[in-house]
This record gives structure tokens, sequence and C-alpha cells, in this order.
């Protein structure tokens, strides 16, 4: 990479003038570690000796994050001939190896223990630990251009030195390196912090930890306001089966490393009071099923959030589950409080835990887990994240690995006591021992990934979409709302629906749809229903949320259209035919809308047998539209009969069409039967006994009065009439009939005069003649059709 | 330009002999020095890496190992205790004193001795150096008499013949796993080849019988010693690698089966 703030070298260091430059490299690295890297750093050139590379550390140069720094234990140091640093300038895509950790001394073999860190200004900085008749550590420092041979510092310490650097220029202890170590010679081993102003050139041992207990693990995180934590454990006795009762405790320092008790004297207890039981083992694995690790100083690790100084402790801890489990805590308050929640899901045996907080906040856990359900025990580098301060936790399998058949894993001691885990921007950079990647000789290699801190794009979906009734032949419109709950912008890329009446149109910027976090865009969904009845879809939206890359929404609308509703068949009383006067008979027709939607009525028309005896009144004009439960003709609507012949029946039909299908415009048609009698003036004289028809009848007399005396005139006279039933047409609209005797009808067409008439009727019951008179008044369109007398 | 190419060990050795540093001051109570052995830094600076020479010089060494291993690859071991034993390219010129005191130390108890370049240690762990000096006059009164060992054969009579040295028995503390070992001292004494390599040796002895790896932890936090044996005369003679020798692919010390060495050589 060439830059104006790169050095020629290929190890550039970038002057912290490039402010934009790095904010660019920042924002773009999130971007680039978007999706998980894994990388094997070794290769057979330069790895030759295929050698175990354990115990891994890493760095990220905080003035040009794309430069990356790791060590393992690879080759070791000797005379004139340096221990190596692992480095990539190019964000970890590729990796060389320069010897640049000359031996401290005559005489130290190592490098033992190690661990380094950049300060601000992209300087590399390395604890290590020289082994001779005891172990003496030295922090190294740049003194000369990048990839030039470091410098070892002053002597100090005893076992496993760690480091950090205070990096914040703001900072009341700016540049202030922090390097614990653990005393093994004192009784009880005792936590120590080497405190150096100068990048180790010279140091201060302060005694921290505590006297009542061996100490161990112990790990330094330094905040951004100048405060620097340690995290450390008290060894309170065995606890079997690889554990040991324990505290893990944090202290700080407020005052650059002088002292450490802002905590208290030992500071404080990060579980609580109760002691938790942490791994203390030399078999961390299932020594049947394969190679084992040793995991002593594999259980405390501690950092700061960048962001708001909130202190994360991991730590280890046989819980209910029965399975030693990775568990963060966290204190808003700089260590005095603590809130601890359990990372993983408790079904492995899990250790070795590393953490680490990115600038946004989100905490990254590295650890192992082992699973021994198979023939061979399978261990597995694993990452966690958190995105809500460490109460829930995301987790990945990084790599899984049988170490049995690789020739340097050496049972005992597979990847050493941790490995490394650092955060630079909105990325977690780390790297583990694990499974080589692409090596002639299967081994255990670095294996360096990164993985971004931005969570992930989280969409919802409040509600399904629900419509309402929509008439076909309309459209009706709904909205789906799509939320981005997660941190970054949701990208919605379709939203495809699996039934054709319904659709989402696309936005006027079209897709992808970009929705910031929190917000909600109302897409447009539109139900065009072809046809009445219930309709559903599903809409699947597609976006950028990892978790749920396709997110099927329930739609359901009910289809609407107009039904006709119309009168049943018409049957008319006996009607006469006109003749001095205007007779007809008007039925009221019918034709309703009961459906949900507009009816479009484009015709009525009478037809049939005798259509011209038929006719409308009060017919609107067409296309009659009718809203739901409205009527035609608003009531108004009659069909007449007004009969041209004397006929027992007089026959027709009405045909109602109507838009069925307003979507295609179809129509549909439905009929009514009419029938009609057409008399002339007159009546039909039905007589019964107990309201049923006799047989026959003795007498029938009918009289006409006439003048203003109750005078009458015979007008007719039967005698021994027999009940006449006279049939309907099958299909028609016609009734049956049953009567005596008629006058002016099919039966005797002969007409009544208007006029009053006086109908006597004669009868045997039981041998004995009985009689009854009734009257009746016939006008000049009268005909009396139900004449009933009865005995 | 002699600390440049002495193994480790040796440059501790000869480092313990010079003024002790400041630092080794502050555990004078500690029960390193009751270990009545005390390794320390030489005077002076660090010597500086020159990075492209070494780096050049590392690259044709390993194409070496890698040729010289390959080409032993397809050869059988054949060789006996004798031949190994009087093999040039393994043994310093004061191997022979080494070789005389196996019997020592296992009349002292040790089934197995190591041997570094200037010391004979046994392999018998120790935890307390009170332990140790229990067994510690046995193995002096038995180093004065075996030293005077004939061995039976002509051709190990004349090996051992030359190069005997005296040795001064003492309890050692191991830094590498912090225990405490019978040992017998000759400081000034070259007992192995220095930086002899394993692809070497391969090339002459032939393919190790097997090859086996053995932790050294000292039980704190400090990075084990991960040592690698290669096996020849069932067992006898085990030459051995370690991960922190800067010499990758040297013999950083060699183990001897004190029974089988005694009975084949006495």
């Amino acid at each position: 990479m060439k830059t104006n703030c790169s050095a020629p070298t290929q190890l550039a260091f970038v002057k912290t003038a490039c402010g934009l430059f790095l904010a660019l490299l920042l924002m773009a690295l999130p971007l680039a570690a978007s999706s998980q890297t894994i990388r094997d750093i070794a290769t057979d050139a330069t790895d030759p000796f295929n050698l175990a590379d354990t115990e891994p550390s890493i760095a990220v140069d905080p003035s040009n994050p794309l430069r990356i720094a790791i060590v393992s234990f690879s080759e070791p140091w000797g005379p004139g001939s340096g221990a190596p640093v692992w480095m990539s300038t190019d964000g970890g895509l590729t990796w060389g190896k320069v010897s640049i950790i000359p031996q401290p001394g005559a005489g130290l073999g190592g490098p033992g223990d190690q661990k380094l860190a950049f300060d601000a200004a992209g300087r590399l900085l390395i604890a290590e630990l020289g082994i001779a008749g005891s172990p003496l550590d030295f922090i190294y420092r740049q003194t000369g251009a990048p990839g030039t041979p470091l410098t070892a510092g002053a002597s100090y310490g005893d076992d496993q030195p760690h480091l950090d650097v205070d990096k914040t220029p703001g900072s009341p202890c700016f540049n202030r390196v922090y390097s614990p170590w653990l005393n093994t010679f004192a009784s009880p081993n005792r936590s120590n912090v080497e405190v150096s102003p100068d990048f180790g050139a010279t140091v201060t041992a302060v005694i921290v930890g505590s006297p009542a207990f061996n100490n161990r693990t112990t790990r330094v995180g330094v905040a951004t306001t100048g405060q620097a934590y340690i995290i450390y454990k008290t060894r309170e006795g065995g606890a079997g089966g690889g554990f040991e009762n324990a505290h893990f405790r944090v202290m700080r320092t407020d005052d650059c490393g002088a002292n450490w008790t802002a905590l208290g004297p030992t500071g404080v207890s990060v579980h609580g009071a109760a002691a938790v039981q942490t791994w203390f083992t030399t078999s961390w694995g299932n020594p049947a099923k394969g190679k084992v690790a040793r995991a002593r100083s594999s259980d405390g690790w501690v950092a700061v959030d960048p962001s708001d100084g909130d202190v994360y402790a991991a730590f280890t801890n046989r819980d209910g589950s029965g399975f030693g489990q990775i568990f963060v805590a966290r204190s808003t308050d700089q260590g005095a409080t603590w809130a601890t929640h359990r990372v993983t899901d408790g079904t492995h045996h899990s250790a070795y835990p590393e953490v680490a907080v990115a600038g946004n906040g989100t905490v990254g856990v590295l650890y192992i887990d082992f699973d021994d359900s198979g023939p061979s025990t399978i261990f597995r580098h694993r990452f966690a994240r958190s995105f809500d301060n460490g109460v829930t936790w995301t987790d990945k399998n990084l790599q899984s690995m049988d170490p049995g058949p690789l020739s340097n894993a050496s049972s005992g001691f597979l990847w050493g006591d941790y490995e490394g885990l650092t955060a630079a921007g909105n990325t977690f950079f780390g790297v583990f021992t694990g499974a080589s990647i692409g090596r002639t000789t299967p081994q255990l290699d670095p294996i360096f990934f990164s993985a971004t801190a931005v969570p992930p794009a989280h969409i919802q979906v409040p509600t399904n979409v629900v419509f309402g009734d929509v008439c076909t032949g309309g459209i009706g419109r709904a909205t789906l709302n799509v939320c981005s709950t997660g941190s970054p912008s949701l990208s919605v890329n379709a939203i495809i629906s699996s039934n054709p009446q319904f659709a989402v149109s696309t936005p006027s910027g079209g897709f992808p749809v970009v929705i910031s976090p929190g917000a909600c865009f109302p897409f447009e969904v539109t139900f065009t229903p072809s046809g009445s009845g219930p309709q559903t879809a599903v809409l699947t939206i597609a976006s950028d949320d990892a978790a749920t890359p396709s997110l099927a929404v329930q739609a359901s609308a009910q289809g609407g259209a107009g039904a006709l509703g119309l009168s049943a068949n018409l049957r008319y009383v006996p009607t006469v035919i006109q003749s001095i006067g205007a007779c007809h008979a008007p039925l009221p027709l019918v034709v309703s809308n009961t459906g949900t939607c507009n009816l479009t009525i484009t015709n009525m028309a009478i037809g049939g047998s005798h259509p011209g005896d038929f006719a409308f009144a009060g017919l609107p004009a067409f296309p009659i539209t009718l809203e739901a439960g409205h009527i035609a003709g608003a009531g108004n609507l009659n069909v007449v009969f007004a009969p041209t012949a004397l006929a027992r029946e007089r026959t027709a039909n009405i045909a109602v069409t109507f838009v069925s299908n307003p979507t295609t415009g179809t129509t549909s048609t439905q009929t009514r039967e009419l029938c009609g009698e057409g008399v002339h003036t007159g009546a039909r004289v039905l007589v019964t006994r107990g309201g049923v028809p006799v047989p026959q009848v003795h007498e029938i007399e009918l009289k006409r009065l006439w003048g203003l005396f109750g005078l009458t005139r015979e007008v007719d006279e039967v005698k021994n009439v027999a009940l006449q039933t006279v049939a309907a047409s099958p299909g028609s609209a016609c009734g049956p009939l049953q009567f005596h005797h008629e006058y002016g009808a099919g039966a005797n067409a002969t007409q009544l005069r208007p006029g009053v008439y006086q109908l006597k009727v004669e009868v045997k019951i039981a041998g004995k003649e009985e009689r009854k008179t009734v009257w009746f008044s016939v006008d000049t369109c009268g005909f009396n059709g139900t004449l009933v007398v009865d005995f | 330009m002699l600390l440049r190419v002495v193994p480790l060990m040796l440059v501790m050795l000869i480092a313990s002999l010079g003024p002790q540093p400041a630092h080794s001051a502050r555990h004078a109570n500690d029960y390193r020095s009751s270990a009545r052995f005390i390794f320390g830094e030489a005077g002076g600076a660090a010597p500086v890496p020159v990075l492209s020479g070494e780096q050049s010089s590392r690259s044709r060494a390993r194409k070496r190992t890698a040729t010289r291993r390959l080409a032993a690859a397809n050869q059988s071991q054949t060789k006996s205790i004798e031949d190994i034993l009087t093999d040039s390219i393994l043994w310093g010129p004061d191997f022979a004193t080494a070789l005389s005191s196996v019997p020592a130390f296992l009349r002292a108890g040790e089934t197995q001795v190591a041997v570094f370049p200037d010391r004979v240690i046994g392999r018998k762990k120790y935890p307390a150096p009170g332990q140790a000096d229990a067994k510690l006059p046995t193995l002096s009164r038995q180093l004065s008499v075996t030293q005077r060992l004939s061995p039976r054969s002509l051709k190990m009579r004349n090996f051992m013949a030359v190069g005997r040295t005296e040795l001064k028995p003492e309890v050692y503390l191991l830094p590498d796993d912090r225990t405490f070992r019978l040992a017998a001292v000759s400081p000034a004494a070259r007992f192995l080849v220095p930086g002899v390599n394993l692809a070497d040796v391969e090339g002459r002895l032939g393919k190790a019988e097997r090859v086996t790896t053995e932790l050294l932890d000292d039980g704190t936090e400090r990075r084990p010693i991960v040592l690698t044996l290669h096996y020849y005369a069932g067992g006898a003679i085990i030459l051995v690698e370690s991960d922190i020798n800067p010499r990758i692919g040297s013999v950083d010390r060699v183990f001897l089966d004190a029974s089988k060495i005694s009975a084949a050589l006495f």
C-alpha cells in the first residue's frame, strides 16, 4: 500500500498526522471485515521447521490498523539471532516474519512467555520472558525503524509477563507501560505489575494481588481515561475434576500504576463473594480420546470499553451445567460493582477466554471448547460477540481441530495458556494456535482471524399486512412496515409475493431500500382481487439481515363483489282484460345488491310466451349501479300485468343482466317467471266445509241486485256442481286452482256486469240441505277470485 | 565468535561463571540459591543480531537440513551402541568422562541419564533438594570408582582412553522443570559436539527407531519446554531436540539408558 503517510519500508510507519487517512481506514475496516476472515499466517516458506507456534498474541497498530503484529512460540532467539515477530501491513491478508527480538542477555533461552502491543505512534512493545536458572522478563521497545531489532529494557519479574500501554494522547498516563507478572518465588505466589514511563527502559515493580492465597493469571487492560485495571485469581484449593476454587479480582490504578488499590487492597471480586470453580489442570480435554492441553492460567482476561470506560472481565466457572463455562462480568462504575452473564451455552467444557471491546462497545470473547462425544476429542476455537454490553452473545466456531494427527501438537501444551484478541475501531482481530491451512505437513500454526464488531442488520416487521374488503375490480392498498432494529442500516433487496393478487409497489428509488437503524420503511402493498372471498399471500422480504435473510410476512384480504338479489317468481291475481277500464295488476320487482361492492345492472327485459301482457313500471335507465344493500328503482320498480286475452295462464319472464366480474366486465343473467290469469269481470266460487272444499255443491244460485229496494234478478243457477281442480303448468310461476264455479274465467267465460250480486249456495250435509247466502260486488275491473263459502 | 556457535546450555554455563547481575540478588534467599547453581547473565550488552546474514545462513541451513533428512529417511538404523557411542559426529572431546559416569549414576539409583554439553544429570526428578542430597554421597563415591572402569572392547577402551576430565557431583536444579537432579559437572568439559544437527546424525546413524515428545513443565505459567526424542539402539541412546534451543534441529542433550550402556560397555 502506498500513501503519503507510508514510509518506504514494507513495515510502513504511519505518522499520526495522517488523521484523515486513518479515519478512512477505520471506516473501511469494518466493511472489509464484515465477513469473518480466517487465515493461516504461516507457510512452508516462513515456517520450514514446522514449529508449533503456540501461545500467540496479537496487536494492531492504532496509527495504521492495516499493520498487525503477532508473536507466538516460533523460532527461539539465540546468540546473534533474533526471535521472530509475524507482521502484516495489509490488514492480515499477507504475513511475513521478521526476527527482531534479540536474546535479551547471554544465557537466556526463550522466548518463554510473551505479549505485545503497539503504542499510539505505532511503535512495537513486547514483554518477553527469558529462561535461565529462573525466568527474567524484559520489555522490548522500538528504538530504530520498523523492522529493525528491538531493544530490551531493564530486567524484572518472573513468570508470564503481560503487557499493555496507555495509547490515549489525552490520558494523564499517556505512554505508560504496564506489565503484570507473577512472582512464583514468593509464598504465596504473588501478582506484580511492572510500571515503566519509558517503554521498559526502566521499570518499577508494584506488588499487587492478594497475600491470602497463591495468585495467578494476571492480565491488564487500560482505559482511555488513564485508569488501568488488572485481573488476577486467588487459588483457594482444589475442587476436583480439574477445577479449583478461586476468586477473580480486579484492581485499579488511578495514578499511572504507582498504586493499584483504587478498588481496595486486593481489588473487587467480579463474581461476588462466593468462590467460583475455575480450571487448574494439565489434561484439559479427554485423555482417553487424544491429546490434552494444560489450563492453569487460562481463565481470566480484562478489557476496557474505549467508548465509555466500562470494564469487562472474562473468567471461567464450573456452574450448574457441570461444565466449565465462560462468563463475562461488566462494571459500569470503574470496577466497583459487576454484573455477570454466561457467554457459553452450558453444553461443553470451555476455557481460555480472552475479551476485547471494540470502538462501538461491542464485546468479543475468544475461547475454546471441546467435544469428546466422538472417537477423538475435537477442540473448537470459538468467537462470541455481544452487541448489548455482554448480556446476550452470538457465537461462531472459528475452527474445529483434532490435534491427534498433528505431529507438532504436544499433548499437555497444545496452544498455550492464552491466545490473542484485540480490537481496532469496529473490528476484532485475533490469533489462535490451530490446525494449519494449506500446509504441506498438517500441523499447528498461528491462525489469524478478523471479525466485524458491527452488529448485524436486523429486520423486524411489526405486523402482518391486513386489507379490509376490497371490491373486485378495485385495488386495495395497505402498508407493510419494515423496520431496522440493528445498529447498521438494513438493506431490503426485494419483496416477493406468493399470490399475484398481492403486490409490493416498487419504491420510487427502487430496490434495495436502505433503512436506517431504528427506522421503518412503509412499503405499499396492493391487493387486486380477482374474485370474491378470502385471499392470503406470503410476502418474502430479502434483506441483508444475516440471521434472517429471508423473512416471510403474511398478507390477508377479503375480495369483495356485488351480488344480485332478485324477487321470486311473480304470480298475479286474476286480472280483467281491459275493456271498459284500464285493468291491470302491478307487483313489485325487487332487484337488489346483496354483495359488499357495487353491482351494475346492464339490462332488464321481459320475454317468454306473452311478454306483451307484462310491462315494467318505475324502471331506471341502464346501466343501473347499485351500491351494497340498495334496491333498483328505490322500491318503485314494478312489473305490471295487463292481460290481452282470456286465459287460465298468461306467462312471461324477466331477465336481469348484471356485471358479475367487474375486472373482466363479464355479465350474467338471472330470470324470473311471471304468471297471470286473464279474466273478464266475474268471480270464482269455492265451497268448503270446515275449510275443506266439498266434492259437490247441490246448488249455486247467483242473483244480481238492481233497483233501490233490494230487488234481485237471477243470473245463473247450477245444480250438483263438482269441485274442479286446475293444475299449473310445470316450471311456470302459475299456481293450481280449485273452485266449484266461476264467472268470467276459463270454465265459464260469461262475465258479470258490474254490480252487486247475491250468491246462494246449497249443500247437502248428512242428507240435509243447508244454504248460505253471500253478497259481493263486481266493478269494472273486478274479478273476485276467492269467493269462498264455508259451511 | 565462540559464543555465537556454542549451544545454548554451554553459553548458559559459561555465563554462570561471570558476575551476577543485580536482579539475581533479589532472590538471594529463595530456593534457587539452595540449588547450589545459579544461572545469570554475562556482563556486557546483549549481542546485536545481524539479521540479513543470520536469515541467509538460516535459509541455507534449512535447505541442508531438508536434504539430509530426505537422504536419511531411507536408511535403516543398524548401528550398535558401541558404534554410536564412538561416532565422532556426536560426541565432544570429553565424552568419555561422561560415559564413564553412567555406571555411577546407575548405582545411585538412576536408570537414565541426560548428557548436556558440560554435565551429566540423572533423569530421576526430586521435588525437594533434600531428597537428592541423600543420594549425593553415593553418586560421589561411585564416580570415583567408575572413572577407573575399563570397557570390555578394545574399541571402547581406545575411545575412552582420551578426554578424561574430573566430574564434580552436585544436586542440580534443572530450570526446564524446576526439579532437583543428581548431577556430575565439569564446567570446562565438552561432552557433546556443539550444535550437531539431527539431519547430520541421521545421515550417519540412520533414521531413529521412533520419535516421541516430552514436555518439561515447571508448574508455573511459563511455557513448557518441548523435547523431541529420537531413539537409537533400542532406546539405549536417545538424541534430544529442545524447542528453545536456538539451533533448531540440533541435538540439545542426549539421554542414555544407564543399565543398557553399563551392561554393553563394562
